[in-house]
């Protein structure tokens, strides 16, 4: 990617004077920093050389007309990164681009983006290029329908960056489910950032599904500012992707504030996820949990990279991480980084991590009730999964995402039934 | 602590308070003649210490090597620990007692030096055959005595200060100096490879079981001046040794450098215990002074069914950087890793290690305690590597921390990397603290605080204590304890 492919889809966004100017700030920017590259420990495991080699564009055609399933609940569907139906009956969501002159807009786009510590050169190149996504936003006391932010992807080697600003004020309440697919073996580089702002008491119940096309780049980087007594719970499915790079960084402000980010990852054939989430505890008795079940097959690689931070006077923190990998194939990789940094002393954390491969007696256990081998295996891979699932339980969502998740674990292959 | 809060533990407990003057029982200076080299760095200092060592030509090429290439290299930064930049000019990089002739026995050596090993506790002298530990000990730059030499002549096993290995045995020197930590390996051990002035060399041939704990006693005495000692030890096949280090400095208020390397290499069914009780001179209340312990540790299993068993217990140092680690080369082969690091006032931690699985059925176990008590900052760093061919590996971490003020830090990063489907790798971590109530408990019981902070930290040690030798495990829980003083209150 050459300076003059940046401008060109620089060129190509719009907006205010002022958001213009803003737009070429991140740019200048994120030139002088460029693609993050290995040797920053933070993408270690993540190289996008591939990045800077890769010659592409803004996507030029919005959308195509494709069919979807049912989502239950409001979809808002984004085509190449578009909104496409702007006819939503939702009046908490609407096009980011639409709304970038608001005042609410001009108040938190880029808040947290630009003050986070340790954000990387892409939430800039973000900020530079994002040509459309979500803004959702929900008055004190409301609680909105569960949101379905669709993406989907029919252009090669389109460059897309979505923004998103979510700000659920005191009380609020919302589910937000975010699905990305992209056509098959279809190559792309889709960038994401989305700010969080949840005010006292607010709640939001966030589930992200990535089933990008096995030739796509994803990159994503969610931030989550919490404000006293609210609760932030995601559910992350990392399936998808050729590269994927999925960033969770998370403020507990103030006392009350709790957090949990669960996932699942499943690296299958060339796949190479990445998961790194951190959590930083800025007030006394916050809360934080991390449930993750990983599996890598074939030729892929999952890395989980994991950071909680208690920062002084963070009194009665509570943190948990636990991490817990399958690797099912002597070509592929797990890497894992759970990581506690803590600077007081009335703190209750702890992790653990593991990475091993299916118990063969769990298997000789269901052969021997007459199971077959494959669908022992199956149900055993189902099973481990389902121990980072229990955000869904009272989520109302565990039937739409069932399918989801059966599709994306591995096939059985001979290896395993010999 | 800063002062005020000195002065508020004193209100609270004035018996606690009273103790809280950090003792470092181990700070005095030796008043001996000294010979050093002018400060500084340079090819000539390097080629002057070189040939003071009357080193043969090839070490003396080593070290150039080494120093080129360490000019090309720049201090590294991704650690949790913060210092000034150290200025290399400002450092002696040769200092010795000075003797005429090289001794022949202890009764040649100079008796302030015996004073001063008398004072640290070491049986130097012969007699005490009771305590059947061989010492060399390292004063400064040099070593000075090295004790029960025939009987372990008798056997085969060299135990000497590399120095001399260097004159006798250079073919064993040769063949694995830096064959484990090569000289380009990172900025502190290429630093050490050019100007190390001396340290302990270890040989036990085939089959044999080293009857006695080796041991090695390292004292920082003159001023300005960095330690560079260089440790090498080779179990050949089916032999067996276990080796002790320990570590004092006086009290200054400047920093001094310590930047050792020890490569230990086990050979098929060999076994290489090495175990550290590292006490340097932490530094005041204040955080003024103190050893920077920058140290590269490594061994390698080269032959199946090796082991190799690191222990160590830190509690001095202004600034630990370690990571003794182990490259399980042979199928079979077992690393272990049992550390315990307490950082008081102002002292700083950022150690582990790395067990790099490539044999089949390489096994290794981590275990590493932290404590961190008034602004020390104490991080376990630790990397796990499963290559394909390590077939059936397994791994067990468990870091545990304890915190002992709300100004204290204690921080874990662990890196875990698996390329064979048929490894398991598991690892732990728990953070807690001291419970109010487990105090209250052995106080009233009739335990003095003191008293009862130490069981319970002594309780927290005690899977990294059972696996030192008894005299170090004893050691270890005294300087626990000073080290400890006014840790509470």
């Amino acid at each position: 990617m050459t300076p003059t492919l940046y401008r060109q889809a620089l060129e190509q966004t719009g907006g205010s004077p002022h958001l213009l100017a803003a737009r070429e700030v991140a740019l200048e920017r994120f030139f002088s920093h460029g693609l993050p590259s290995p040797r920053d420990e933070d993408w270690k495991y993540t190289p996008l050389d591939f990045l800077e080699r890769a010659e592409l564009h803004a996507p030029h055609h919005t959308a195509e007309d494709w069919t979807s399933e049912d989502y239950p609940g409001i979809a808002l569907k984004y085509g190449n990164g578009r909104l496409t139906d702007v006819y939503t009956q939702s009046i908490h969501a609407h096009s980011l681009a639409d709304r970038a002159d608001t005042a609410l807009v001009v108040r938190y786009l880029g808040q947290l983006a630009d003050t986070f510590p340790g954000n990387t050169a892409l939430a800039e190149i973000n900020s530079a290029l994002w040509q459309d996504g979500l803004l959702l936003h929900v008055p004190a006391g409301w609680k909105s329908a569960p949101l379905f932010m669709v993406h989907r992807t029919s252009e090669a080697d389109a460059m897309l960056h979505l923004r998103h600003l979510v700000v659920l004020e005191a009380g609020a309440e919302a589910v937000l489910v975010e699905q990305c697919l992209g056509a098959p073996g279809l190559a792309y580089w889709h960038n994401s950032v989305t700010e969080i702002v949840l005010g006292e008491g607010a709640r939001l119940t966030h589930l992200k599904l990535d089933e990008n096309s096995a030739a796509a780049t994803h990159t994503g980087l969610t931030l989550v500012q919490q404000a006293r007594d609210s609760r932030y719970r995601a559910l992350s499915l990392n399936v998808g992707a050729r590269v994927a790079r999925h960033d969770t960084r998370v403020h507990l402000d103030e006392a009350g504030a709790t957090c949990q980010l669960d996932g699942v990852f499943i690296a299958t054939g060339r796949r190479h996820i990445d998961q790194h989430l951190h959590v930083d505890h800025r007030a006394p008795h916050t809360g934080s949990s991390q449930t993750w079940r990983g599996i890598a097959d074939g030729r892929g690689r999952g890395i989980f990279d994991a950071r909680v931070v208690v920062q002084p006077g963070a009194r009665k923190a509570d943190a948990l991480q636990s991490s817990r990998n399958l690797l099912l194939s002597p070509h592929a990789e797990i890497d894992v980084k759970p990581q506690l940094e803590i600077y007081t002393d009335d703190v209750k954390c702890g992790h653990g991590a593991t990475v091993g491969q299916l118990d063969p007696a769990e298997i000789f256990y269901l052969r021997s009730r007459g199971i077959d081998a494959d669908t022992a295996r199956a149900l055993l891979l189902r099973g481990f999964v389902e121990q980072a699932l229990g955000l869904l339980k009272d989520s109302g969502l565990a039937d739409w995402l069932e399918p989801h998740l059966a599709a994306a674990l591995p096939a059985p292959n001979k290896e395993h039934t010999a | 602590m800063n002062h005020a809060e000195v002065r508020r533990a004193e209100t609270r407990n004035p018996e606690v308070a009273q103790r809280v003057t950090d003792e470092y029982r181990w700070g005095f200076v030796t008043d001996i003649e000294q010979e050093t080299v002018p400060k500084g760095l340079n090819e000539d200092v390097i080629r002057l210490i070189s040939a003071k060592k009357n080193e043969p030509e090839f070490m003396l090429e080593w070290r150039l090597t080494a120093y080129r290439h360490w000019l090309t290299l720049r201090e590294p930064a991704w650690s949790t620990v913060h210092h000034p930049p150290i200025d290399y000019q400002a450092i002696h990089y040769y200092a010795a007692p000075k003797t005429r002739t090289q001794p022949k026995n202890l009764s040649e050596v100079d008796p302030e030096l015996l004073r001063t090993y008398e004072k640290l506790g070491i049986p130097l002298q012969e007699r005490e055959a009771l305590a059947g530990v061989a010492v060399d000990a390292v004063f400064d730059s040099v070593s000075v005595a090295t004790t029960f030499k025939d009987k372990l002549e008798s056997l085969g096993i060299i135990f000497c200060p590399f120095s001399e290995a260097v004159q006798k045995h250079s073919g064993l020197v040769r063949e694995y100096l830096g064959s484990v930590v090569p000289y380009t390996d990172n900025y502190f051990a290429t630093l050490n490879s050019a100007v190390f002035t001396d340290g302990s060399f270890v040989y036990v041939p085939k089959g044999v079981r080293c009857p006695m704990e080796l041991s090695t006693y390292f004292r920082i005495n003159a001023k300005n001046s960095g330690q560079f000692e260089r440790t090498l030890i080779i179990a050949d096949e089916g032999a067996s040794v276990s080796y002790l280090e320990g570590c004092t400095a006086p009290m200054r208020d400047e920093n001094q450098l310590h930047a050792a390397v020890v490569e230990l290499v086990a050979l098929k069914d060999a076994r290489i215990k090495y175990s550290t009780v590292q006490n340097w001179y932490p530094g005041d209340r204040e955080g003024r002074g103190g050893i920077y312990n920058f140290v590269t540790k490594r061994g390698d299993c080269r032959g199946d069914r090796a082991h190799i068993s690191w222990t160590q217990v830190e509690t001095g140092s202004a600034i630990t950087w370690k990571y003794p680690s182990c490259i399980l080369r042979g199928d079979d082969s077992v690393g272990e890793f049992y550390s315990v690091a307490l950082t008081n006032h102002r002292q700083q931690a950022d150690t582990g290690t790395k067990m790099i699985h490539i044999g089949k059925n390489s096994r290794s176990t981590i275990v590493s305690k932290g404590i961190s008590a008034g602004f020390g900052s104490n991080a376990y760093r630790g990397l796990v590597k499963v290559l394909p061919g390590a077939a059936n590996a397994r791994n067990h971490t468990q870091c545990d921390s304890l915190l002992m003020s709300d100004h204290c830090a204690a921080h874990t990063f662990p890196y875990i990397e698996v390329k064979n489907p048929t490894a398991t790798v598991e690892h732990e971590a728990t953070t807690s603290k001291i419970g109010d109530d487990q105090l209250f408990y052995l106080r009233s019981r009739g335990l003095s605080e003191e008293d009862a902070v130490n069981l319970i930290v002594n309780g927290f040690c005690k899977e990294v204590f059972k696996e030192l030798p008894m005299e170090f495990a004893v050691e270890a829980q005294k300087l626990l304890a000073v080290s400890l003083e006014g840790a509470i209150g």
